[in-house]
């Protein structure tokens, strides 16, 4: 698993440390920091299982995670993507309960790990930061819901622009500020959008046709983002 | 864990909830069935905790699920940035909910770690439910997305047999499913006797067992 040490500062040095953490005084920062481990892991890489036993806060310095579940027939359901500053694993930590999904590299990532007892005892005793988990699980269920509904009632091409959507809004633009800052295969669109690859292929081709969208290998432009939330008839 | 001591749990839990949400100024609501709780749109400045009863919440005109005692309405919402309820809500059937201030029920939170935490376990919990209810839909026939609602939103009576009062139209906004394949599906269950429908269209199940057996059967 740990590839390279790199030099990922503490947790009151972070360049994260406006999200999650943020509400922590230095003392609590440096107990934090005290005993994290950080590890490095290559693109494709799983950083836990879904199913295994949950013994670390995982959060992410710098990369992209995706998060799945694995379903019946064996294939992978996308359930939600992390980014700089993401904390991975908490819900598992806070229920008591095993990993809920796989978390598995989709770049080359640097990631802390934060043992489950150090980071228990700082949510018990900051309720400033129990109140920000509260939120981040409220905002994770928003999501679960949205995407719930998605699946239940929206077509496939409704389903794939909305995919394409959260991942433009999860990770922003590259420098071009058209490009998703994010590679994905088309059978990884296809596991968020709850369809076949095949349809995937098809309804992006659609897209790019019109125009909507221009197809650069792996990558996604954006060339009309109105047109884009048309096409995923969005409620909000 | 058995059905025992998962019922003395949820007492446990219920007599702490109570008590703590009683110690707010909060309002007690009588809600008859099909009355609105409150509408996707509306300012969001109160959540609402179920004592009895049962709340139905809709997105649109899609049932993302129907909400029991012990559970919160309207708590996503409140602890959002917006300042209006994203969702809708409407009782099932004749249902009493605790009416509670936004800014009471944050300031609860922010002051009493008790109660922090057993909100973290409820909204867990949600999370865990709604993941796995979309992996219904995108997995499972339309038989399976039908008996994984009846079993979820099946209770238990004095007797210790399971029950849902939820009807086919019920059944319909939870699925997607059309009514007419709804009354297909459920007569088919009676025929092959794991469900029996009495004349008030109350449904017993059977054989609990074997259904959950059909609903991890692989498409």
């Amino acid at each position: 698993m740990k590839r390279k040490s790199i030099d990922i500062p503490s947790c009151d040095n972070c360049k994260n440390s406006k999200d999650f953490f943020c509400n922590l005084s230095e003392p609590e920062k440096q107990i934090i920091s005290e005993k994290k481990g950080d590890n490095f892991y290559k693109k494709g890489q799983v950083i836990f299982y879904e199913g295994n036993h949950a013994n670390g806060l995982f959060c992410l310095y710098d990369g992209k995670v995706k998060l799945t579940k694995l379903g019946k027939d064996g294939k992978e359901q996308i359930i939600r993507f992390s980014k700089d500053g993401d904390i991975l694993g908490y819900r598992s930590l806070l229920s008591n309960e095993p990993y809920h999904a796989t978390a598995t590299a989709m770049e080359d990532s640097y990631i802390c790990t934060i043992s489950k007892e150090k980071f228990l005892t700082v949510i018990e005793d900051n309720p400033k930061l129990s109140f920000k988990v509260i939120q981040l699980l409220s905002k994770d269920l928003k999501g679960a819901e949205q995407h719930l509904i998605d699946v239940a009632q929206k077509s496939v091409k409704e389903r794939i622009a909305e995919s394409l959507l959260l991942l433009q809004t999860t990770f922003g633009y590259l420098a071009d500020n058209r490009t998703i800052n994010i590679q994905m295969s088309r059978s990884e669109i296809a596991d968020m959008a709850g369809t076949t690859t095949e349809s995937t292929i098809r309804t992006l081709a659609q897209l790019n046709e019109k125009n909507i969208i221009e197809l650069n290998g792996k990558n996604i432009v954006i060339n009309d983002m109105k047109e884009l939330i048309k096409c995923s008839n969005s409620y909000d | 864990m058995s059905d025992e001591t998962n019922d003395m749990e949820q007492e446990n839990q219920k007599f702490e909830l109570n008590f703590i949400l009683n110690s707010l100024n909060s309002e007690k609501v009588e809600l008859n069935i099909g009355e609105t709780l409150f509408k996707e749109g509306e300012s969001n400045d109160y959540v609402f905790f179920i004592l009895e009863g049962s709340i139905k919440v809709l997105k649109s005109k899609w049932v993302i699920g129907i909400t029991y005692p012990l559970e919160f309405v309207g708590i996503t919402s409140c602890l959002s940035e917006t300042s209006n309820y994203t969702f809708s809500s409407k009782a099932l059937e004749r249902s009493i909910v605790l009416k509670i201030r936004k800014m009471d029920f944050k300031n609860l939170l922010m002051k009493n770690s008790t109660f922090c935490k057993q909100i973290i376990e409820i909204l867990c919990a949600r999370i865990k439910l709604t993941d796995f209810k979309t992996k219904n839909y995108i997995e499972n026939t339309s038989k399976q997305r039908l008996l994984f609602e009846i079993l979820l939103n099946s209770k238990k009576d004095l007797e210790g047999q399971y029950f849902t009062n939820l009807l086919p139209e019920d059944f319909s906004e939870l699925t997607g499913l059309s009514i007419r394949n709804i009354k297909k599906q459920l007569n088919e269950l009676q025929i092959k006797n794991l469900i029996e429908i009495n004349t008030a269209g109350v449904i017993t199940l059977l054989e609990k067992e074997k259904m959950e057996s059909i609903l991890r059967e692989k498409r």
